[in-house]
């Protein structure tokens, strides 16, 4: 980090937690669970007993009560040395949004101490096979019968599928008024008529899990639903505003990590008799990396900031810092690749990995895309006619 | 139940100075790190609180410098954290320091289990523990495995050259513990945040009733005389260059003294 | 006044422990230039008078037999008030232990008994003849350097790991003095009940017998990558070690350590990739073959060591030399 951001004593003693967590229980094993696909729950117990999982979680509900930029500095760190375990990691926080935003007190009691403790993984069930970009597809029913509803439907690519006990998950309760009719309710792991779909096999984030989420006449009690009927999916927008710079730190973190070890290795291969990094073609690359990170950086960490400031209009600062940093990534992860030549073409060494991982934050919670028309969309808001002369 | 862990501040590796006149370690240069080992016996005094209901109490002979060790400690699951520190202790070998803790134990106890670690870092002498159950006259097993209660105590399987034994251990009694017995956990960040402006209890030798005689450099029955370098006699072959070069010609070495 | 260089003599389950003939041929030699007897304390059950025998033999001139049924196990607690309360009747001046499990766990118990300095894994002892000192060697703390340790008590202690020293030879004609204790129920009251035994059932890793040894240090950069290690060992058919901090971040466990509190190795042919060398690790390097080393720094210590030093990255080196042996596997298969 070029630019000191001020940490707080707290923040930085999570931070070294933090650093400590990806040194001793994810650094050594990135590669192997990327090999071999698998979300191993070493790490997740860790950050549990770190108490992590209740890092934004008021403290009422037994969180620590800090909020939205403390949160991007654990992801950060975390996608330093796995972004998969940081997408396992986000993806939970993700699915327990919608209870902080929109659930009532008993539901909070009930779910929120689980959630900060660690004992309850979340995920947050919104897109399905035909509802990617265009969310407001959605064609889950969630039917009203008695005390009960019962959702009929398919969710898919769901991170976090299987291994969270906990859902949130958007389906219509009025399919007659499409978006608004959508409402949001929490499924438990082992409800009737809930089946955990196929693993995905994914090109990167290979250490969390993506499956479908079926449901088949799935009756869960009218107690779980969020809000009220008809907000789903206010609920979700409300829940992604929050959780886009998490996906921004994430990138951050993993460009950093490929910038950490590529410049590392430009220092010491030699050719033509010196490191390489004495040439200028390699060296002007590196400054380039490092400038386009240290502004995505200011970017999420302010974005981050402006929503724990309670400001309302955050969906335009959010969906700028998941965009901006992601499309960072994706660039300095192909050049820490090219830097490192054949080395960092092998599977042996972690920017592979790191390029692989790129690309999801591109696409995933709202492609990139869908942030710039995000970001157009809101422009007209912010903007007062400048006139001059 | 009331276990007591004894934990020791070493020098991260590569930070460490010596003091030139008596070759002991100037703890007070280098970064502190709690030693690796020690964690494993911390972690599994927990764990066994955990199932057995007991109190914790960590103790740490060091600096000043070395207390957010101690923090750190109580983030781990300690209950209590106690820092051992006085000009008076410094220079000790592992005599003295074994004394020391005794003295700790007298202190702070009455304890049923004490837990050590198996080594630590810098000295490698493995000794304080066994010098530290001999100061109190109790039992104690080295390289423990794994610990469970018992109808009498304990029952615990320790390593040995041959296998492994499983034995019954009546308490009070001293464990140094393997690694392979735990997973230690990372802190919590809640009792760190705890701990941000909580004082840890001191205690000197005048607390702990010490004899001066005891203690320190004067207290310790071992010198170091003087340190040398061993030297090496240079017949080397170095390969340098592009690796399949280095690799073919290494193979052929290896070849020509019929090592492969 | 204090008399006689002892050693601890070890049973281990069914006999004398070899390294006690190692601890014994040091004995004599440091007794020899002392003018001095040596001694052996040897706790075991009854009727082993031959192994008695056998210590006379190597070098020793008095053997204290203690014996009781209960030695059949190890017994922490007993076996050192009983060797305390024995040091303390004939107060050796040198008394050296082997680092074995029970060496290791007995020396400082009656060290701490007897309010005795004690060494830990020395590796040469000199005799200081003026006033009768023993000067121990072993690595400093924290120094890439030797140190010369001495004790201002006596007897004093130390502790020797196993293939430090050579074992004595034998001489049939040699005779000694054995002295019989036996003990009672009473003097052998223990806190710890031994109930089950589990014999290794995978050898235990012989680094020490080993001919060729593989080595990887903290540049070897991940556990993964260390455990490539283990394929360059197969092909060569050598055991695998390891250095201290590689065994502390988990790649390895610790019965593959090499030096100080690890194994003490003599093969014909030493591989160290990534290792720096510190003087903790070298020091269990003895008289070695060919010592290789790959390190990016050919500064590094092992590098200044080694026979053949390869500068380069272990990542590029270590995957190709694999590759090349391979190769010339499949060459000889085929020839």
């Amino acid at each position: 980090m070029v630019i000191d951001y001020f940490l707080s004593p707290e923040q930085k003693l999570i931070l070294e937690v933090t650093e400590r967590i990806g040194k001793e229980y994810i650094a050594p094993y990135a590669l192997k669970w990327d090999e071999e696909e698998t979300c191993d729950p070493r790490p997740l117990k860790a950050l549990a007993l770190a108490d992590l999982f209740g890092l934004f979680i008021p403290k009422e509900y037994g969180g620590l009560g800090f909020g939205t930029f403390e949160n991007c500095l654990v992801i950060e760190t975390l996608s330093k040395y796995c972004a998969g375990v940081a997408t396992t990691f986000a993806a939970s926080g993700l699915g327990a949004y919608p209870i902080l935003i929109a659930g009532h007190k008993g539901q909070k009691e009930k779910y929120l101490p689980q959630i900060a403790v660690g004992k309850k993984l979340c995920a947050f069930a919104l897109t399905e096979p035909q509802a990617g970009s265009d969310a407001a597809a959605i064609k889950t029913t969630a039917r009203k019968e008695g005390d009960y509803y019962v959702l009929n439907g398919i969710k898919q690519w769901i991170t976090n599928g299987g291994v969270a006990d906990l859902y949130t998950v958007i389906a219509l309760t009025d399919p007659k008024k499409g978006a608004r009719g959508a409402s949001a309710f929490i499924v438990e792991k082992g409800d009737p008529g809930f089946v955990i779909g196929k693993k995905e096999k994914k090109m990167g984030l290979r250490a969390s899990t993506t499956t479908e989420l079926f449901f088949s006449n799935c009756r869960i009690p009218k107690e779980r639903l969020l809000g009220r009927e008809g907000m789903g999916f206010i609920i979700a927008m409300k829940t992604l505003d929050l959780s886009r710079p998490g996906v921004g730190a994430q990138a951050v973190g993993l460009a950093q990590g490929a910038l950490e070890v590529a410049l590392n290795h430009a220092r010491q291969r030699v050719q033509f008799g010196q490191p390489v990094y004495n040439f200028q073609a390699v060296s002007h690359t590196f400054a380039e990396m490092a400038m386009r990170i240290e502004a995505a950086r200011a970017l999420v960490y302010s974005a981050a900031r402006f929503i724990d400031s309670g400001a309302k209009n955050i969906s335009a600062a959010s969906a700028m810092a998941k965009a901006f940093a992601s499309d960072v990534a994706m660039w300095v992860t192909e050049r820490a690749v090219q830097m490192m030549g054949g080395f960092g073409y092998m599977r042996d060494f972690p920017v592979e990995k790191m390029m692989r991982d790129a690309k999801c934050l591109q696409i995933y919670e709202g492609t990139n895309e869908i942030q710039r028309n995000v970001i157009a969309r809101e422009l007209p808001k912010f903007l007062k006619p400048l006139e001059i002369g | 139940m009331r276990f007591m862990v004894c934990l020791k501040p070493v020098p991260e590796p590569g930070t460490v100075k010596v003091d030139p006149k008596t070759h002991t370690l100037r703890r007070e240069s280098a970064t502190l790190i709690l030693n690796p080992a020690d964690r494993y016996a911390l972690e599994a005094a927990v764990e066994l609180k955990e199932k057995v209901g007991a109190e914790v109490t960590a103790v740490m002979m060091g600096p000043p410098n070395a207390i957010p060790l101690l923090k750190e400690a109580y983030a781990c699951g300690a209950d209590n954290i106690y820092l051992l520190s006085d000009r008076a202790f410094a220079g000790s070998d592992t005599l003295a320091t074994s004394y020391v803790l005794s003295l700790a134990v007298q202190k702070l106890g009455p304890f049923d289990l004490i837990f050590c670690g198996k080594v630590s870092i810098d000295g490698e002498t493995a000794q304080v523990g066994p010098e530290l159950a001999a100061w109190l006259n109790w039992p104690s097993v080295i390289w423990v495995k794994d610990i469970r209660p018992a109808q009498n105590g304990f029952e615990v399987v320790r390593l040995t050259d041959e296998g492994e034994e499983e034995l019954e251990v009546r308490p009070p009694a001293l464990f140094t513990i393997e690694p392979e017995i735990n997973d230690p956990r990372p802190p919590s960040i809640k009792r760190l945040l705890e701990m941000l402006t909580r004082e840890v209890p001191t205690l000197t030798a005048e607390d702990l009733d010490a004899d001066p005689s005891h203690l320190g450099l004067e207290g310790s029955p071992t010198r170091v005389l003087d340190v040398f370098t061993p030297t090496y006699e240079e017949k080397k072959e170095i390969l340098e260059g592009p690796a399949e070069e280095v690799v073919e010609k290494l193979v052929s070495i290896l070849k020509e003294r019929g090592l492969i | 006044m204090a008399e006689g260089v002892a050693i601890f003599a070890e049973w281990a389950e069914e006999g004398l422990h070899p390294v006690s003939l190692e601890l014994l041929s040091e004995a004599r030699l440091l007794a020899d230039e002392l003018e001095d007897k040596v001694q052996a304390y040897f706790l075991a059950p009854p009727d082993k008078e031959t192994q008695a025998e056998i210590l006379i033999r190597h070098g020793a001139d008095e053997v204290f037999y203690v014996f009781h049924q209960c030695f059949e196990d190890f017994l922490d607690d007993v076996a050192s008030h009983i060797l305390a309360k024995m040091i303390r009747e004939n107060s050796p001046e040198i008394l050296l232990f082997p680092a074995t499990a029970r060496g290791q766990a007995l020396a400082p118990r009656v060290a701490g008994y007897l309010r005795l300095g004690l060494t830990a894994h020395c590796i040469a002892f000199e005799i200081r003849k003026e006033d009768r000192t023993l000067v121990q060697i072993r690595p400093s703390f924290g120094e890439n350097v030797m140190a010369r340790i001495i004790s201002l008590t006596k007897p004093q202690m130390a502790t020797v790991r196993p293939g430090v020293f050579s074992k004595a030879k034998e001489d049939p004609t040699r005779t000694g003095r054995i002295k019989k204790i036996p003990l009672s129920d009473e003097e052998v009251k223990s806190a710890l009940h031994i109930f089950k035994k589990h014999p290794r059932k995978a050898p235990k890793v012989d680094l020490a017998q080993a001919r060729v040894v593989i080595a990887g240090g903290r540049g070897m950069g991940t556990k993964e990558f260390f455990a490539k290690l283990y394929e360059l060992a197969e092909l060569l058919e050598g055991a695998v070690g390891a250095t201290r901090p590689v065994c502390h971040l988990g790649w390895i466990s610790e019965e593959h350590m090499i030096g100080v509190s690890g194994h003490t190795i003599s093969p014909k042919l030493y591989l160290g990739f990534g290792i720096s060398g510190a003087i903790h690790h070298l020091v269990g390097i003895r008289n070695p073959g060919l010592i290789v080393a790959v390190n990016k720094d050919p500064e590094a210590p092992l590098m200044k060591k080694a026979d053949v030093a390869v500068v380069g990255d272990v990542r590029e080196i270590l995957p190709l030399l694999i590759r090349r042996l391979k190769e010339l596997k499949g060459e000889s298969h085929e020839a």
